[in-house]
């Protein structure tokens, strides 16, 4: 079978076009390589939801999507108060959730403060999980890492509050936490 | 469920068909018109204008209407390659040629379209007015027995065609 040579007017033309066509399939491609990246950011549905706990009455308790505020918190001073079940967190994902219980911050008249505890307890198991010391001895706490809450679980959060026999009413403290997902 | 393509990929899938063309009727120049090529590189820039459009008013533009430009764009496309296997068997009477552009070029390209359309409409439940899948089906369905047919009996389309010649002298 004779091959014909491709003319060299014609093989230039197509050299040309092919290096065109290789470039602008190439810039196209980026250009939607970057919409794609930019174009699908979605919003993630949340394992963990806070709950009023029985106590949400007394302790003020108000939950605004993420964020739970216990805005009535009291202690009588050289005493001791438990608010048992102020509120609590339960797992709506798909499986079990392991987080973190993260001491933000501690603020405010804590020079009056003996110290503050937060227990947790399963609803579900009756049982104990863990306790973690938010300020005692003049010092903040530790953090409490790789909490596993299995799915449709409750926890409650039980506060114990001391308060020096020096504290007067108008002194308070303000305590931040943070409960960090994944852990 | 999220949509695993957006609809800028139908703007991407004609441009690359437009360049495809492009360096096809280069390679085949002398049975298309000079100019041809040159017109199929330009219509391919015009898609890449119409990507960078998109991008800059992505926010602005909903992604009903994104999908239906896109759309439109792509079916020019495949308009152009259908046009082309058309003018081969019609214009310059190429039927080997027309039968190999329809085999690799216009069924391929056309089948691909359909399957990413289809598959688009079906995760983002963008309403068609015609069954794009069943029509594609059928479609398919006929050219499978047409070729299944002419593969076991090559004499049947010279015959057919003699037999046209013949009814036109009566």
């Amino acid at each position: 079978m004779e091959i014909k040579k491709m003319p060299f007017r014609k093989s230039m033309k197509f050299l040309t076009l092919l290096l065109t066509s290789m470039l602008i399939a190439t810039a196209s491609a980026t250009i939607y390589n970057y919409m794609f990246q930019t174009g699908t950011i979605g919003v993630e549905g949340m394992n963990l939801e806070w709950r009023l706990g029985a106590d949400n009455a007394t302790a003020g308790t108000q939950i605004a999507g993420v964020t739970a505020s216990l805005t009535t918190l009291k202690g009588p001073p050289n005493g001791t108060r438990v608010y048992t079940d102020p509120v609590r967190l339960k797992n709506i994902g798909s499986g079990a959730v392991t987080f973190d219980l993260l001491i933000d911050s501690v603020s405010g008249d804590t020079s009056y403060m003996d110290s503050i505890v937060v227990r947790l307890y399963s609803l579900n198991a009756s049982a104990y999980i863990q306790n973690m010391t938010v300020w005692s001895s003049g010092a903040k706490g530790s953090d409490l890492t790789v909490l596993n809450i299995p799915l449709n679980h409750v926890w409650r959060f039980e506060w114990e509050i001391k308060w020096k026999s020096t504290a007067l009413i108008s002194h308070s403290v303000i305590v931040n936490l943070k409960v960090k997902v994944p852990a | 469920m999220a949509p695993t393509i957006l609809p800028e990929f139908f703007l991407l899938l004609g441009t690359d068909l437009f360049l495809l063309l492009s360096l096809l009727t280069c390679l085949l120049d002398s049975r298309f018109p000079k100019a041809l090529p040159y017109i199929f590189q330009v219509a391919a820039v015009m898609g890449f204008g119409h990507l960078l459009v998109s991008k800059e008013f992505l926010a602005i533009f909903s992604e009903y209407m994104r999908f239906w430009y896109c759309f439109f764009y792509l079916l020019v496309a495949l308009i152009n390659i259908i046009a082309l296997n058309v003018y081969l068997a019609t214009s310059q009477k190429m039927w080997i040629l027309a039968k190999a552009w329809a085999g690799t070029v216009t069924f391929p390209s056309v089948m691909i379209s359909v399957f990413f359309i289809s598959n688009y409409g079906y995760v983002s439940s963008v309403e068609f007015p015609f069954l794009l899948l069943q029509v594609g089906l059928v479609l398919a369905a006929i050219m499978i027995g047409v070729s299944a047919a002419l593969f076991l009996n090559p004499d049947l389309l010279p015959r057919f065609r003699r037999k046209k010649e013949v009814n036109q002298w009566k």
